[in-house]
């Protein structure tokens, strides 16, 4: 048993650790040297340089992009999606199963489908090329309100929220005093979700923004095309080696290491809630 | 990437893309103009390394407003370009005004008439809007790519005409001569791999080798003689004369299967390499990169041509840039072509590839000289003459010639089948990928 599980570890962590010590090396080394020889830190700082010196230091500005993109369109989502699957999960409505239904749907849509009928909308509405035309399709988050209302109708107590409603509190004050702080976990976890899925989103960045707006995973693919390896035929003069372009997808990930890594305790209660019911 | 691709294919389906010529005819220019707006501001989309073309025109012209887009240059069948101009061409607005583009077959596309009655994104430019003095200065053929039904549509950045490298010091030290046809070029192979077993001629490790040694020896393999017709014959006396020679050397170890860009090439074969034909962007990207082989030591001569043929070259590449013709600033628009494709500021001081016009490059190749990098004198005369011997029955189609020698002919190699045995199957790769395409096979 043992085995099996150090094979499986095996195969999905050499490649991260592969991936952690290319921008060591040169492309030389990258190449000839042991798939897992550390280079040495002054290479690591020459590529640093290198891709910092890319046009004029635009992978900060794709960086930038990528955050001002998903940070907002994740304040959008919270906003939103809460109070909507509170709402869909504790409140009887006209249309609610309607409504329930619809997100679900959406939900299994692929973001890919919906590419042209967004773009003509964007474009109708002049925002093409605007930051906007990122933010507004990225607070849209079907899946967010699901979550919500799954955490809702199960790991929260109907009669908790109506011994509020008894002792006087409205209906907005048994949300933000009494259910809103039972959901942090849930919050944590629809944010999460919505965040990766933002930052990692290239298909509607890549059609909507163009220039010094886009995020940092179509700059990638932008930095790919000046790798001689994978464009041989088009005269460079700009030149982009491997192991930079290993360093610019590290650092194209990071943030959400980074994220993870503080959130995972809300995470891990946020999955787990709802599973269990007393 | 893929994702892109596939996308794009999509968009061409809910458009409807039927293959039909815009033709034109309206207007000054051929096309119908867009209600211009002196003075106004022209989007430019360029790839990282043609940013300095945008810099150099914005020092030359600062009255000229200039947004500057960078994107991926529509590289190795991104297909961006396409894919975001499709998109536009629904909504009826947002085109950028000038579109520089690595691939070479944009304009087989961009010259259509869309479905819903968009005229097709870029703009003839051979029907009054520039001036045939200027087109003239291009090389001869060099337009061809981007020229429909006698129609002009994309300007060419850069020429990629084949040359036959060698190195004089290793030729020197062997008592060798530089070959001048394919079958001295196969018969320098056999006594190279049985005098000095280890030396190389080349490599077949890249899917770019077919424009090199197919292209380069006039084997009718990718042809498209009227538009959306495709003819390939892969048993043509050429292309099997030179799958003989390439199996020849592949078998005596003269040629090799490590793509030139990988660094096991440079490691076991940088001081092997005695001579290749390839396109002149060898010398940076391949000798002055990844071989760094130090100056006084290569050489250039003409492109290998069949015994008792015609002298004709290969192309692998050269970028394209392209108007639009729904420009609202149209002034603007022809002054930036003809700076970026022919102003020494750029072509002659910032461009790594070799000139598609020919006064630039006739200052390019002055500059490359005071560098001194080749042994022959007369290198200036061989890449200049090789530059106006393309082979025009190499075409472009709406798809790539590299995929089905990839998919085919490299996997063949490796597992050990000759090039010549893979050629009925690489032409039905190629014939099906036609049919795909909406080509008529003939």
């Amino acid at each position: 048993m043992t085995i099996i599980l150090l094979v499986f570890a095996a195969f999905f962590i050499l490649p991260i650790i592969w991936l952690l010590l290319a921008p060591t090396k040169t492309n030389t080394q990258l190449l000839l040297d042991g798939p897992f020889s550390f280079g040495s830190f002054d290479q690591l700082v020459a590529n640093w340089n290198e891709l910092f010196a890319f046009g004029s230091g635009v992978f900060s500005t794709w960086i930038g992009n990528s955050a001002l993109y998903s940070f907002a369109a994740l304040a959008i989502t919270l906003v939103v999606s809460i109070p909507a699957g509170y709402a869909l999960a504790l409140i009887e409505f006209k249309g609610r199963r309607l409504l329930l239904v619809t997100t679900l749907i959406v939900m299994l849509i692929p973001n890919t489908a919906l590419v042209l009928p967004i773009f003509l909308e964007l474009s109708a509405a002049r925002l093409i090329g605007n930051p906007l035309a990122v933010i507004l399709p990225f607070s849209f988050f079907p899946f967010g309100v699901y979550l919500t209302y799954i955490y809702f109708s199960t790991a929260v107590s109907r009669d908790l929220l109506n011994a509020a409603r008894i002792d006087g509190a409205g209906e907005l004050r048994v949300f933000a005093q009494v259910a809103m702080p039972l959901a942090t976990p849930v919050i944590a976890l629809v944010g999460f979700f919505s965040f990766v899925a933002n930052w990692n989103n290239y298909f509607l960045p890549f059609l909507v923004v163009g220039g010094d707006k886009i995020p940092v995973q179509v700059g990638l693919a932008n930095l790919l095309s000046n790798v001689p390896a994978f464009n041989p035929t088009t005269a460079s003069s700009i030149v982009i080696q491997l192991p930079t372009l290993a360093l610019a997808t590290l650092l194209s990930v990071a943030p959400i290491l980074l994220i993870f890594l503080f959130a995972q305790r809300f995470l891990v209660e946020g999955m787990t809630a709802g599973g269990t019911k007393e | 990437m893929t994702v892109v691709a596939a996308a794009a294919a999509g968009l061409l389906v809910l458009s409807g893309c039927a293959p039909t010529a815009s033709g034109g005819g309206e207007g000054r220019y051929g096309f119908t103009e867009a209600e211009q707006v002196p003075d106004s501001e022209i989007t430019v989309w360029v790839d990282a390394s043609r940013e300095p073309a945008v810099t150099a025109f914005q020092e030359a012209y600062p009255d000229i407003p200039v947004k500057l887009e960078t994107y991926d240059g529509n590289a190795g069948g991104s297909g961006s370009f396409q894919s975001k101009i499709t998109l536009m061409d629904q909504a009826g607005e947002g085109w950028p005004d000038v579109v520089f583009s690595t691939q070479q077959n944009d304009a087989i596309w961009a010259s259509k008439q869309t479905l819903n009655g968009e005229q097709g994104f870029a703009a003839p430019l051979n029907k009054g809007f520039l001036d045939q003095d200027f087109l003239d200065g291009f090389a001869p053929g060099s337009l061809d790519y981007a020229t429909i039904d006698g129609t002009v549509y994309g300007l060419r950045n850069d020429l990629a005409q084949t040359v036959f490298f060698y190195n004089q010091t290793l030729l020197d030290q062997f008592g060798y001569e530089v070959p001048t046809t394919w079958e001295e070029y196969g018969a320098l192979g056999d006594k190279l791999a049985a005098e000095h077993p280890g030396y190389i001629l080349g490599s077949m490790g890249d899917s770019f080798m077919t424009y090199v040694y197919y292209g380069g020896s006039e084997s009718p393999v990718f042809q498209s003689p009227e538009t959306a017709v495709f003819h390939s014959d892969t048993s043509d006396a050429n292309a099997e004369g030179i799958s003989k020679i390439i199996d020849g050397m592949l078998a005596n170890g003269t040629l090799v299967q490590d793509s030139f860009f990988s660094a096991e090439f440079a490691a076991k074969y940088a001081d092997k390499l005695v001579g290749v034909p390839g396109p002149v962007w060898y010398t940076g990207a391949i000798f002055q990169g990844g071989l760094a082989t130090p100056a006084g030591q290569i050489g250039v001569a003409p492109p290998l041509s069949w015994e008792g043929g015609d002298v004709a070259a290969g192309n692998v590449g050269g970028g394209q840039w392209y108007a639009s013709s729904h420009s609202k600033n149209l002034d603007a628009v022809k002054t930036f072509l003809e700076f970026v494709t022919s102003a020494d500021e750029f072509q002659v001081e910032a461009s790594s590839g070799y000139p598609a016009y020919t006064p630039a490059a006739e200052k390019w190749l002055d500059k490359q000289a005071e560098a001194a990098y080749f042994v022959n004198d007369d290198f200036k005369t061989v890449m200049s003459d090789a530059a106006a011997q393309v082979w025009d029955g190499w075409n472009v189609t709406s798809w790539s010639p590299e995929t089905a020698w990839a998919k085919v002919v490299i996997p063949g190699i490796a597992a050990g089948e000759t090039v010549e045995s893979l050629l009925p199957a690489w032409q039905e790769e190629l014939e099906n990928e036609a049919t795909v395409n909406g080509y008529t096979v003939k």
